[in-house]
């Protein structure tokens, strides 16, 4: 019934699954996770009330990437943090101008920016154009982009979800710009560009911790430190695994191929 | 009430689609395919909900007559040819492929052009040993750029193989580990939105 050659990574789904649900379990029964400082998350604080301040806008942008591709839980990530930034812009009076640039992303981007104004219960101040659909053509999307944070004078310029080969044209348009920026993706060819231009970078899988980290939630914590053990676990098997092919044991090897 | 409706839609197409990816069970994987293929149907209808947004927020430029509104009445007449041409004609025609590839692709390259000065200015600031981490940035790539060009042979000719070195050991092993970890908290935010843990569910309610 398992297909062949996805049996370990069935069960290690399972094992996963099972960590993360148990470290939920016992954050609800009051065991309470702690998270290391992430400077980037507390970069995000210092941008929304610079822009206040400046009485100029955020931009916030997922990237290009789709909601019905494989790197959805990128921008699912993302829509976290966006919730967290629309809710900050909501109760702070800051506009808030959230670029999209595909359809899908874009029905769920709106829901998340309404959702967000709503809870702070400034559904009235939520401007027409604050979510803005700017085409799913990559450089469309980035020359859209380039023209809000110029003509727009925007102050903060937060780039997190699934950037691709539009990372440096946005973000050095953002610098040019004056704006404060962070960038946050886990393709692992963006991040030097982020690195460099940004003032602020989430790196790799901390786009994963964010939510949790901003809202301290119990819950999202556990789920947290059940990644990390995933991660532990990954790299034991790294360290085994290169031990076992440089002894030319394939035991390793033909479990992860099971 | 929608919120419980979608959050049990969820649950059942996220755990379908994930059974659907390890188990081989013909009544499983034949409804899966099946709900696969309403993907492009309904990511069709997004798209027609964005194109309206597109509209509006142009039209309101135009009417309002904010700052460079004539760019917003560009957009809109090309929009306007576009699906005109697009509807009556069909997205096959030599007409439609003038405007696609004559006009928005050549747009799209001549952009994608510009990423090399792009580079070049942000490589500038990067390259700035202020400290040990950005020293080390500096000299790695240095080293990797002299090995990609000749000049960097003429100086000296163990460049080549010191660039590759560095881009399939240090770079390949930072990238893998950056891929492994990403892999993991994808599962884990893929886990806590089939099962309802997810921030940005139900915020609504």
């Amino acid at each position: 019934m398992l297909i062949p050659g996805r049996v370990f990574s069935f069960l290690s789904l399972l094992v996963l699954a099972g960590v993360i649900f148990g470290e939920m379990w016992r954050a609800k029964r009051g065991f309470r996770h702690e998270i290391r400082k992430i400077p980037a998350l507390e970069g995000l604080e210092e941008g929304i009330g610079r822009a206040t301040e400046m009485g100029r806008p955020i931009h916030f942008s997922a990237g290009v990437t789709a909601l019905t591709t494989a790197r959805a839980p990128d921008i699912l990530a993302s829509l976290e943090y966006l919730s967290y930034v629309a809710s900050r812009c909501a109760s702070m009076g800051t506009k808030l101008i959230a670029t999209v640039a595909q359809g899908d992303t874009y029905a769920a981007t709106e829901e998340v920016v309404r959702s967000a104004y709503l809870r702070q219960g400034a559904a009235d101040k939520l401007p027409a154009d604050a979510v803005r659909f700017l085409g799913s053509e990559q450089y469309v999307y980035a020359s859209g982009i380039t023209g809000i944070l110029t003509k727009e004078k925007v102050a903060t310029n937060i780039m997190i979800g699934r950037w691709a080969d539009e990372t440096l044209f946005v973000s050095e348009a953002g610098h040019m710009a004056g704006c404060f920026q962070i960038g946050g993706t886990n393709n692992p060819y963006q991040i030097p560009f982020f690195v460099v231009i940004c003032n602020y970078v989430l790196l790799g899988d901390e786009l994963f911790a964010g939510s949790a980290y901003l809202s301290q939630d119990p819950m999202e914590l556990g789920a947290v430190a059940g990644q990390d053990f995933g991660k532990a676990v990954a790299a034991v098997l790294i360290v085994i695994g290169s031990v076992l092919a440089a002894l030319n044991i394939p035991f390793l090897a033909n479990l992860l191929k099971g | 009430m929608a919120t419980r409706i979608s959050r049990a839609v969820l649950l059942v197409a996220g755990l379908g689609v994930t059974l659907d990816f390890f188990l081989k069970f013909p009544p499983l994987n034949t409804a899966i395919s099946t709900i696969m293929a309403w993907i492009p149907l309904i990511v069709s209808f997004s798209v027609i909900i964005g194109g309206i947004n597109v509209v509006l927020i142009h039209k309101d430029n135009i009417a309002k007559k904010k700052r460079e509104w004539l760019y917003s009445l560009v957009l809109l007449a090309f929009f306007a040819i576009t699906l005109f041409v697009g509807l009556t004609q069909g997205v096959s025609s030599e007409t439609y492929n003038v405007l696609y590839y004559r006009i928005l692709v050549v747009c799209g390259n001549s952009l994608s052009g510009i990423l090399a000065f792009f580079i070049a200015s942000s490589a500038f600031r990067a390259f700035r040993a202020n400290n040990l981490e950005a020293a080390l940035l500096l000299v790695a790539g240095a080293a990797v750029m002299l090995g990609q060009v000749p000049f960097g042979v003429l100086l000296w000719k163990g460049f080549p193989a010191l660039s590759d070195w560095i881009m399939n050991y240090p770079n390949l092993a930072a990238q893998r580990g950056i891929l492994i970890a990403s892999g993991v908290g994808f599962m884990a935010v893929s886990l806590r939105l089939i099962f309802g843990y997810s921030k940005i569910q139900g915020s609504s309610e």
